[in-house]
C-alpha cells in the first residue's frame, strides 16, 4: 500500500518511515544509555544518526528478526517534566515518532519507576517494560515476578541487564514486534485508539478523563485516511495535546491523560506501590545495605566524605597534570620533529611572499602546535576524567558536600568539578559546566573558570616573579588573583538576574563505569571541541602572524602605551606580549624576551634587565586575570554564543586593568 | 483536640524534615513550596518514609533516603517538608 505524504520526505524521514520506531524512556541513571549502548552495539547495523537535540541519538537495530530505530531520549521524571529545561518530556517523545516505547525501570525501585510506565501506558502506545538493573536487585537478594507485572500493567516484561547485555535482545525484540505491528494498524487506515485495560483510577478523575476525552474527540474529528506519525503530527500541529487527536496520532483519551496529568500523577503514585508489593519479594526487603550502599553513605557524610572527596579530587588534578602533561610534551615533539620542518619547507616553496608565507607558518605551524600542546592533550584527559567520574555517580556526592560553599557564588555544589580542573586548563573547564542546569549558572561558572589562572598562566606567574622576588611574593600574587576571582564571582552572582534555585537534587547510584561508554562519551566531547576550537585557533594565530611579520606590531605598541606605560606603568614592548598572549597565555613571558632583545638590545635577555619587581608583579596579575587565550575563548563561544562569551573576556579585561593600575599605585610601578 | 489554626500557632511550630538529625526516619504529611511538584515526582510526597541519613556541616544539604533512592535537599528545601509529630 503506497502512502500519500504532504511534502517529500527528507532523506532521515524516508528511513524513518520504513521502520518501526521504538523510544527509550526511562527515569534518570536507570542505565537506558547503557541499555542502548548494548543494544546497537550488539545487534547495530548503521552508523549512529545524531538527532535534532543534543543527547538524542537514534540507531537502526535490529532484534528477534526485526528491524527499527531505537531513540535515545533524555532521562525524565514524568511525562510533564522537563529534563532538558525548555519542552517538556511528552513534546520530545512526540517528535521522535514512536511506534512503540521501551521503558527502562529500575527492578529494585519500581515503586518510583512504575508511575512513568503507567503515564506511557496511558498514551495509547506501545509499551515494553524493560526491569533493568536486575543485576543488582538480585545480589540485593531482591526476587521479580515479571509475570504478575506483566499482567497487571498488561504490557510485556523483561528483566534486563545493560552492562552484561541479559534480557536486552528480548525486550528490544518485543518493543520492535509491538512498533511493527502499529504501524502496519496504522498504515492499513485504522485509527490509532489504544485498547487499554482499566486503569484503576479513582471514578471522579476517571470521569473527568472520559469528559475530556469526548470533548477532544469532537473537537479533532479526524478525516479518514489522516494517520499520521505521532511526530509529523505534533511538528505540524504545534504539540498540543488537542492538535495530536486531530491528526488522530493520538488517542482522545491518550490526549487527555496528557492534559490532566498532574491529577493523575498521585494516582499513579499509589498503583505503583501497590503493584510494586505484589511482584517484590525474596530476602531483599530486609537485607542489610550491601557495600555499593554504604560506600555511597561514606561518599556524602561528613566524615569520611570530605577527606574522600579531598583525595578524589587531588588525584583527578593529578592524573590530568600528569596524562596531559606527557601527552602534551609527546605531542609537541612529535610535531617539531615530523610536521614542523615539512610544513616549513612546504610553505615557502608555495607561497613565494615571504611575510605572508611566515604568517600562514604562524598558523598552520605554531597554530595547530599549540592546539597539540595545550588544547588536545588536557582537554582528552580532562573529558575521561570527567565521562569516569560522571558514570560512577561520584559527581553527585561531591556536588553535595560542595554545594554550600559554592552557594555564595551563586552555583551548586557540581559547579566545584570544573572549576577545579580549570586550574589545569580553562578549555575543558568551560565545557565541563555542561553538567550545571541553568544556562546562568554556566555563565556565572564559566566566568569564575576563566578567572582561574590555568597550567600555563600560573606557569607564567611563578617564573616572573619566582627567580627574581622569590616564593613569598609568587604566592602574594595568587593571593590577588584568587580575590580577584571570589570577589568578581560574588559580584557577578548579585548582577546576573535570577537566583539559585533550592537544592533538590537525586543522588546517582555509585557504579563501576563502562569503558566502552566513558570512551564513547569523552569521543563525542572532545570531537566538538576539535571541530570550534581549531578555526578560532588558525585564524587567530595567522592575524597575529601578520601583524608581527609586517612589523605592524610596533605602531600597535604606541598604540597600547597610555594603557601599558601610563596606566599600568609597564615597558611598551609588555603590552604588545599582553595582546600575543591571547594565542598562548605562555607566550606572554617567551614573547615579552623576545622582544626585549629586539628592542632594547642583546642586554635584555633576563625580564630584571628592564622590568622591576612591583612592574613583574603587576603584569603578572595582569596576565593571569586578562582575557582567557583563544582556545578558551573558542570553547566559550561554542558553548555559550558569541555574545556571553565578548561579555565574560571583556569583563576579565577590565578587571585585569583595573587591579593592574591599582597594584602599580600602590607598589609605585607607575 | 486540635484546633483549625494550629498551623499558624507560633508555641507549637510543625516538625519538618529540616529538624530530623543523622539516622532518624520520619513520615511525610505534607509539602510546601515551589518544589512541592518536582519533590512529588522525586517520591517526596504524604505518606512516604524519608530517612534522614547524613548533614552536610555549615548549612549545607541533607541527604535523605527513600526507599531505594537518595536525594540531596537544601535546608530550604527540607524545611517545607512538613513530617509526623511523633
Amino acid at each position: 500500500m503506497i502512502r500519500r505524504a504532504r511534502r517529500p520526505p527528507a532523506p532521515q524521514e524516508r528511513c524513518a518511515e520504513a521502520v518501526p520506531v521504538v523510544a527509550l524512556v526511562g527515569r534518570p541513571n536507570v542505565g537506558k544509555s547503557t541499555l542502548f549502548a548494548a543494544a546497537s552495539g550488539r545487534f547495530a547495523e548503521a552508523v549512529n544518526a545524531p538527532g535534532t537535540t543534543v543527547g538524542r541519538e537514534s540507531r537502526l537495530v535490529s532484534a528477534g528478526g526485526r528491524r527499527g530505530w531505537l531513540v535515545d531520549l533524555p532521562g525524565t521524571l514524568s511525562l510533564l517534566d522537563r529534563p532538558a529545561g525548555d519542552e517538556p518530556f511528552w513534546r520530545t517523545l512526540a517528535a521522535a515518532r514512536p511506534d512503540a516505547i521501551l521503558l527502562v525501570a529500575d527492578a529494585g525501585d519500581l515503586r518510583r519507576h512504575l508511575p512513568l510506565a503507567l503515564a506511557c501506558r496511558d498514551l495509547g502506545l506501545p509499551v515494553v517494560l524493560a526491569a533493568n538493573l536486575v543485576d543488582e536487585a538480585e545480589a540485593r537478594g531482591l526476587e521479580l515476578d515479571a509475570g504478575r507485572l506483566s499482567q497487571l500493567l498488561a504490557a510485556p516484561v523483561h528483566l534486563t541487564a545493560g552492562r552484561t547485555g541479559r534480557g536486552v535482545a528480548e525486550a528490544v525484540g518485543d518493543a520492535l514486534r509491538l512498533a511493527d505491528q502499529r504501524r502496519r494498524v496504522r498504515d492499513e487506515g485504522a485509527s490509532p485508539r489504544g485498547t487499554l485495560p482499566a486503569s484503576g483510577y479513582p471514578l471522579d478523575v476517571e470521569l473527568r478523563l472520559a469528559r475530556r476525552a469526548g470533548a477532544l474527540a469532537t473537537e479533532a474529528a479526524p478525516a479518514p485516511g489522516a494517520a499520521r506519525s505521532l511526530g509529523a503530527a505534533a511538528v505540524e500541529a504545534g504539540g498540543e495535546p488537542a492538535r495530536l487527536v486531530a491528526s488522530a496520532a493520538i488517542s482522545p483519551r491518550g490526549a487527555a491523560t496528557i492534559e490532566l496529568g498532574p491529577d493523575l500523577e498521585p494516582s499513579r503514585w499509589a498503583i505503583a506501590a501497590d503493584w510494586a508489593a505484589q511482584v517484590e519479594d525474596g530476602p531483599g526487603r530486609t537485607a542489610g545495605p550491601a557495600l555499593t550502599d554504604r560506600l555511597a553513605r561514606w561518599s556524602t557524610a561528613p566524615w569520611p566524605g570530605i577527606p574522600l572527596f579531598v583525595a578524589a579530587t587531588g588525584l583527578s588534578f593529578g592524573a590530568m597534570m600528569l596524562v596531559g602533561g606527557t601527552l602534551s610534551t609527546t605531542l609537541a615533539t612529535a610535531w617539531s620533529a615530523a610536521a614542523s620542518p615539512v610544513l616549513t619547507a612546504g610553505v615557502h616553496a608555495l607561497v613565494p611572499q615571504p611575510v605572508l608565507a611566515a604568517a600562514l607558518l604562524w598558523g598552520l605551524d605554531g597554530g595547530v602546535l599549540a592546539m597539540l600542546s595545550v588544547g588536545v592533550p588536557y582537554v582528552l584527559t580532562f573529558y575521561v576524567l570527567l565521562a569516569v567520574l560522571e558514570d560512577s555517580g561520584y559527581l553527585t556526592s561531591a556536588a553535595v558536600l560542595t554545594d554550600r560553599l559554592l552557594n555564595a557564588l551563586g552555583l551548586p555544589g557540581r559547579a566545584a568539578i570544573p572549576i577545579l580542573a580549570a586550574s589545569g586548563c580553562n578549555v575543558p573547564a568551560i565545557y565541563g559546566t555542561r553538567v550545571l542546569a541553568s544556562r546562568r549558572e554556566r555563565l556565572l561558572a564559566s566566568f569564575l573558570v576563566i578567572l582561574t589562572p590555568c597550567s600555563a598562566r600560573s606557569a607564567v606567574v611563578v617564573a616572573a616573579l619566582t627567580p627574581f622576588a622569590g616564593p613569598l611574593v609568587t604566592a602574594a600574587a595568587f593571593g590577588v588573583v584568587g580575590l580577584v576571582a571570589v570577589g568578581a564571582g560574588v559580584g557577578a552572582n548579585a548582577l546576573v538576574p535570577g537566583r539559585q534555585p533550592p537544592l533538590v537534587l537525586e543522588l546517582a547510584p555509585l557504579r563501576r563505569p563502562v569503558p566502552a561508554l566513558v570512551g564513547r562519551k569523552a569521543w563525542l566531547r572532545f570531537r566538538s571541541f576539535v571541530v570550534t576550537a581549531t578555526p578560532v585557533m588558525l585564524a587567530g594565530s595567522i592575524l597575529l602572524g601578520l601583524l608581527y611579520e609586517t612589523g605592524l606590531v610596533w605602531p600597535l605598541a604606541g598604540i597600547l602605551q597610555p594603557v601599558t606605560g601610563g596606566w599600568l606603568g609597564l615597558p611598551a614592548v609588555a603590552g604588545i606580549a599582553l595582546v600575543f598572549a591571547f594565542l598562548r597565555k605562555e607566550l606572554a613571558l617567551q614573547l615579552l624576551v623576545t622582544l626585549a632583545v629586539i628592542r632594547y638590545g642583546a642586554g635584555a635577555t633576563s625580564l630584571s634587565a628592564f622590568m622591576t619587581v612591583p612592574q613583574l608583579f603587576v603584569y603578572a596579575v595582569v596576565t593571569s586575570v586578562s582575557v582567557p587565550c583563544v582556545a578558551t575563548l573558542a570553547a566559550l563561544g561554542d558553548e555559550l554564543g558569541w555574545r556571553a562569551a565578548a561579555t565574560l573576556s571583556g569583563s576579565t579585561l577590565f578587571l585585569a586593568l583595573g587591579i593592574g593600575g591599582l597594584l602599580a599605585r600602590l607598589l609605585g610601578a607607575a | 483536640m486540635p484546633t483549625p489554626d494550629r498551623a499558624t500557632d507560633r508555641s507549637t511550630p510543625k516538625p519538618t524534615l529540616a529538624d530530623l538529625g543523622p539516622g532518624h526516619s520520619a513520615r511525610v504529611v505534607g509539602v510546601e513550596g515551589d518544589e512541592a511538584d518536582l519533590l512529588a515526582q522525586l517520591g517526596v510526597a504524604p505518606d512516604a518514609r524519608c530517612e534522614v541519613e547524613s548533614v552536610v556541616p555549615l548549612g549545607g544539604p541533607l541527604v535523605v533516603r527513600l526507599g531505594r533512592a537518595r536525594l540531596a535537599l537544601g535546608r530550604d528545601v527540607a524545611a517545607r517538608i512538613l513530617i509526623d509529630d511523633r
